[in-house]
């Protein structure tokens, strides 16, 4: 057997071993359309390398070429119709190849309809259609959803008033009978106890009068507030009132002051009481920290949302103007440049700058305050803490100066005598030429 | 409803696009050789505790007898003046004839926490200013200050106006009052004390690097590491912004010292146009300034306002002063083709003609 025998002999084994592995149980797949497909395309395949092995077989070539000397007609139109029958089995196949409602493979033809599947997926992202003017409405009336919640609240809160007014009038004719009524019981209470039994329900009594009058003044400032500080933040909030949100944190701040600081700030006693007052007095700071921190965030976001507005707006005008970005690109650079452009001039408004002052110089405090805390905290452990630090390095600095002041001192009075010298040692040179 | 101007086709190549350079950009990062900044040569010559006075090797005949002396800020380093091979302020100085000084003022530590103005301007400065006109000779030498450095440059200056020839500021802020760059806003209600105190008297690095990225937060903290992927598939490129990143935020300490005084008295009261400035106990009066000086400031600067240095000249004793804008920014004055093509032949031409 010669090469090119075993060669195509190798490539018919290649395409039988094929088709093996592909075989279909034909009892179970008669209607299967796809499966005859394949296999067609198979005995296609088969036929087209059956022939084109015979046709280009040396020895057929030879043969054919002595028996007909010219150009074979038949041939060639057997060769496309070959390739024609090898190129439909093969379209029909893959267009057949389906798994449930979704195509795997399209056919040659189907390519404009997977790209327009690519570009309808890729216009989902369009930012034109996304911020089109013509959604401007539902966009304001999403900025806008918590004036809906403010509404809500201010319905409720009217209903809650109206509510209210009617139980005050009862609450405080309620509150009239009962101390009348208390009154009453313990004065008759009192009234039929013997002498020495009066001091066992007087003194009690008053004591838990003195309670709940320091009680009820302890918290007066936060309940009297009470309602105010709930206007100003659901309104300061929902409403987008940087006002009412600065308001709202500095009543909070006035109250606590009033309250709970004046008892963190009270005086402690015993062995701990200088720790004890660090750790109130930290936490103080904490607590302006954190209300300061508190109104810097809320400013910044609603600065946030008013740019992430504004910029919306303008992107919708331009789009309507057909100006709109084209890419991803485009539209987060544009995105991000006027996102910068609002932040930096809020950042460089005077209201910024005084918060971030305020801010700044709260957390600071608070760091001091903390650091004071540790080094209470580290005093009764071998660790030599900065601030136990501080006066040796005062005392270096002041030494290596005084050092350094000294040298230029000596260089100077160097110098000087080294002038008087020279000038000395010319005046006796000069006298001895002159006697000379 | 709007006409659909989506460019799927360009979308598409930008996505492929950005995709092979991350490929590509990752071998880059793993093989990539970030060079320290600073490529010139430069000798120590002379030195105080964490400072630094180098002299930088000449690379041609020098043509310009009078050295000139650069301020630095003490905010970030003096490297950014030296930061690559293509784009470097001092070898374009140094290939036109000049000799050059500059201070390396040190990272400072703990116990520097009591170094003030005094210290930098009638101590250092003044200690280097005296060594270069021995070494050199010269009863006066010229002096380029940069940034901080400029407005210290400008403090010594007039302190001093018998040691400085000729007096050039780059990016130098000298009136304080504008607030439209934002740390002039905010300078003006910092409470710097409480930070150096909170901090022992050293403001950390990182504080400073901090408060920089906030005055453009989008462009400094988001885009440009976007842009950066644009750049991954050019080794040249990401060495220069590796470089360019390790600068930036190779901060040192701020010793609070000196920076109490220096908001509190300039960035708050703005003594130094007002002739109420005092460094020790001498006094920083801008009147003083007689000498001729040169003073750049950048178009596009964000950290030093522009109005802060372009009104200079009302302020000083002479009227032999030059005021240039350059379109460009706080550091492409340095590391810019304008750095190279406008800015260092301009010090340069000025320097030799009144050499």
């Amino acid at each position: 057997m010669n090469y090119m025998e075993s060669l195509f002999k190798m490539q018919n084994d290649m395409y039988e071993n094929l088709k093996d592995m592909y075989s279909f149980n034909k009892d179970n797949s008669k209607e299967d359309q796809e499966k005859i497909g394949m296999e067609d395309f198979f005995d296609m395949q088969k036929k087209f390398f059956d022939y084109w092995g015979g046709q280009t077989n040396p020895f057929n070539i030879y043969d054919n070429n002595m028996k007909t000397a010219y150009f074979n007609t038949d041939n060639f139109k057997n060769i496309a119709r070959m390739q024609k029958e090898y190129f439909d089995k093969f379209n029909d196949f893959y267009k057949n190849y389906s798994v449930g409602d979704m195509k795997t493979f399209y056919d040659f033809n189907s390519y404009n309809e997977i790209f327009n599947k690519y570009k309808e997926f890729y216009l989902g992202y369009d930012f034109n259609q996304i911020f089109d003017y013509n959604i401007m409405e539902t966009l304001d009336k999403m900025y806008d959803v918590n004036k809906f919640y403010l509404e809500m609240y201010e319905f409720w809160n009217k209903l809650n008033d109206n509510f209210s007014d009617t139980m005050n009038f009862d609450k405080e004719k309620f509150n009239e009978f009962i101390e009348a009524n208390g009154n009453m019981s313990y004065n008759m209470l009192v009234e039929l106890l013997p002498e020495q039994f009066k001091l066992y329900l007087e003194e009690p009594k008053k004591i838990f009068d003195k309670y709940l009058s320091n009680m009820t003044g302890f918290y007066k400032p936060w309940s009297s507030d009470f309602n105010k500080m709930k206007e100003l933040y659901v309104e300061g909030i929902l409403g987008n009132d940087i006002e009412k949100i600065t308001s709202f944190f500095k009543l909070w701040k006035d109250n606590y002051d009033e309250t709970f600081g004046k008892l963190i700030n009270s005086p402690a006693l015993g062995s701990n009481k200088n720790i004890s007052e660090q750790q109130n007095k930290a936490f103080d700071r904490f607590i302006d920290m954190f209300t300061i921190s508190s109104e810097f965030s809320s400013k910044l976001m609603f600065i946030q949302k008013v740019a992430f507005k504004k910029i919306t707006e303008q992107y919708a005008n331009l789009s309507k103007e057909g100006m709109e970005a084209k890419t991803f690109e485009e539209f987060y650079n544009f995105w991000s440049r006027e996102m910068d452009k609002y932040l930096v001039d809020y950042f460089g408004s005077e209201e910024f700058s005084k918060i971030l002052g305020e801010l700044g110089k709260s957390v600071m405090e608070f760091r001091i305050e903390n650091n004071k805390l540790m080094e209470s905290y580290l005093s009764e452990t071998p660790l030599v803490t900065k601030g136990e630090l501080d006066s040796m390095i005062k005392n270096v600095y002041d030494l290596k100066k005084e050092v350094k002041n000294l040298k230029k001192e000596i260089e100077v009075l160097k110098s000087e005598k080294s002038d008087t010298k020279k000038t000395k040692e010319g005046k006796t040179t000069k006298d001895t030429n002159d006697k000379k | 409803m709007s006409t659909n101007n989506f460019d799927v086709k360009k979308n598409f190549q930008e996505a492929i696009d950005m995709q092979k350079k991350v490929l590509n950009g990752f071998e880059n990062i793993m093989n990539m050789d970030v060079e320290e900044p600073g490529i010139s040569k430069k000798k120590l010559v002379y030195g105080e505790d964490k400072f630094k006075l180098y002299q930088y090797e000449a690379t041609t005949k020098n043509t310009l007898k009078t050295p000139v002396l650069i301020i630095y800020a003490l905010v970030n380093r003096e490297t950014m003046m030296d930061l690559q091979e293509n784009n470097s302020f001092i070898k374009n100085m140094l290939n036109e004839g000049l000799d050059v000084y500059i201070i390396d003022w040190g990272y400072p530590t703990i116990d520097d926490k009591y170094i003030g103005l005094d210290d930098y301007i009638n101590g250092y400065i003044n200690d280097s200013v005296d060594f270069i006109r021995k070494s050199s000779k010269l009863d006066k030498i010229n002096l380029l200050g940069v940034c901080q450095g400029g407005t210290f440059s400008a403090m010594y200056a007039s302190i001093y106006p018998e040691k400085i020839k000729n007096l050039i500021t780059m990016v130098t802020p000298i009136d304080f009052s504008p607030n439209d760059a934002l740390l002039f806003a905010w300078g003006k209600h910092l409470d710097v004390d409480k930070i150096s105190d909170a901090y022992y008297g050293l403001v950390p690095g990182d504080f400073m690097n901090n408060a920089f990225v906030t005055l453009k937060p989008m462009a400094l903290n988001v885009n440009k590491y976007l842009d950066f992927v644009e750049d991954l598939d050019d080794p040249e490129a990401m060495s220069n912004f590796f470089r360019m990143e390790k600068w930036i935020f190779d901060s040192p300490a701020q010793v609070g010292e000196t920076l109490k005084q220096f908001v509190n008295d300039l960035y708050r009261d703005n003594k130094l146009i007002k002739g109420e400035m005092y460094i020790g106990d001498k006094k920083a009066d801008l009147k003083n300034l007689k000498m001729p000086i040169l003073n750049i400031y950048g178009e596009n600067d964000h950290i030093v306002s522009p109005e802060s240095s372009k009104n200079f000249d009302k302020y000083v004793g002479t009227k032999d002063i030059e005021t240039h804008e350059i379109p460009t920014g706080h550091i492409g004055m340095y590391v810019s083709s304008k750095s190279k093509k406008i800015v260092a032949p301009l010090v340069v031409s000025w320097l030799r003609e009144r050499e």
